[in-house]
């Protein structure tokens, strides 16, 4: 089935269609989601939240963008709103903790990505640890490039910006990373 | 030292070069297709408790209607009376 013709399908209701979406681009929304909020869990309910919110604004998509940029878009939102929800749980859970000593550790654990070579697992746990400190916006560039292997172009697509600013962000994420990276490793050396 | 840090970070920054794309559930699908029908059935639920809580209001209204028409009701017996006893010179009783 055509893009086209798939879209059409999807806003007419039609079930099958919802399953060729879902057959189509659930592994790269997973991969997406599990970059961001590095929990297997969390990561399938945000591809859940992804393809229902999908099937529910479907009318309201135009097709000024394709539909995997466009998916790739709820996901990124539905990551940061999630990781936000958590943070604000975790702050909460934090003032919890004042009067219950049990609360405290909310930290995440290292996070092993399944489609890492063997390896190259703990030091790309060292990675997505450093990655989760960064701003949203430069997270959102780098994972989107570096885990899920889109274009500049793509990218900036989906975060409904232009590839320069994508060029710039880019930069910056690898920056910041550098920085967070030789912390950890000059505290670790010693 | 910093060489050697150098390098680590090197090597960390690019320890996702070749990363294979991790795959969902299979039955993912099967699992949104639960978790819209469940959501499309919950608004029962809001919509019976809409329905409890218009009853208990309902309820709250009509015996504050009920009072308040009680107590209009005993002002006015008790107006007829003091017109009756005034129209036949009754002394009535004073409550001490």
């Amino acid at each position: 089935m055509q893009e086209s013709e798939l879209i059409a399908s999807l806003k007419e209701g039609n079930e099958q269609a919802f399953e060729e979406l879902v057959t189509l681009y659930k592994d790269k929304i997973y991969n997406t989601a599990l970059g961001f909020v590095q929990n297997q869990e969390d990561a399938e309910e945000v591809t859940q939240d992804v393809f229902v919110k999908a099937y529910q604004n479907i009318k309201e998509f135009k097709g000024e963008s394709k539909l995997g940029t466009w998916l790739y878009r709820i996901a990124v939102t539905q990551a940061f709103d999630l990781l936000r929800k958590k943070k604000r749980q975790k702050r909460s859970g934090s003032f919890a903790s004042l009067f219950n000593k049990k609360e405290e550790q909310i930290e995440l654990a290292h996070f092993y990505h399944p489609g890492v070579a063997a390896e190259q697992k703990e030091m790309a746990a060292i990675l997505f640890k450093a990655i989760s400190q960064l701003p949203e916006q430069q997270q959102a560039v780098f994972l989107l490039q570096k885990l899920e292997g889109l274009s500049q172009q793509d990218v900036a697509e989906v975060m409904k910006t232009t590839t320069s600013a994508v060029e710039s962000l880019l930069h910056r994420a690898k920056a910041n990373l550098r920085k967070n990276l030789e912390a950890y490793y000059q505290k670790h050396y010693k | 030292m910093k060489k050697d840090v150098q390098q680590q970070i090197e090597q960390t920054l690019n320890s996702l070069h070749g990363v294979q794309r991790a795959e969902a559930n299979p039955f993912l699908f099967t699992k949104i297709k639960y978790r819209m029908r469940r959501q499309h059935a919950e608004p029962v639920l809001p919509g019976q408790w809409s329905l409890r809580l218009a009853l208990v209001m309902v309820t709250v209204v009509l015996m504050n209607a009920f009072t308040i028409e009680n107590l209009l009701k005993n002002k006015l017996d008790e107006t007829d009376v003091a017109a009756v006893a005034a129209e036949y010179s009754i002394s009535l009783p004073e409550a001490y």
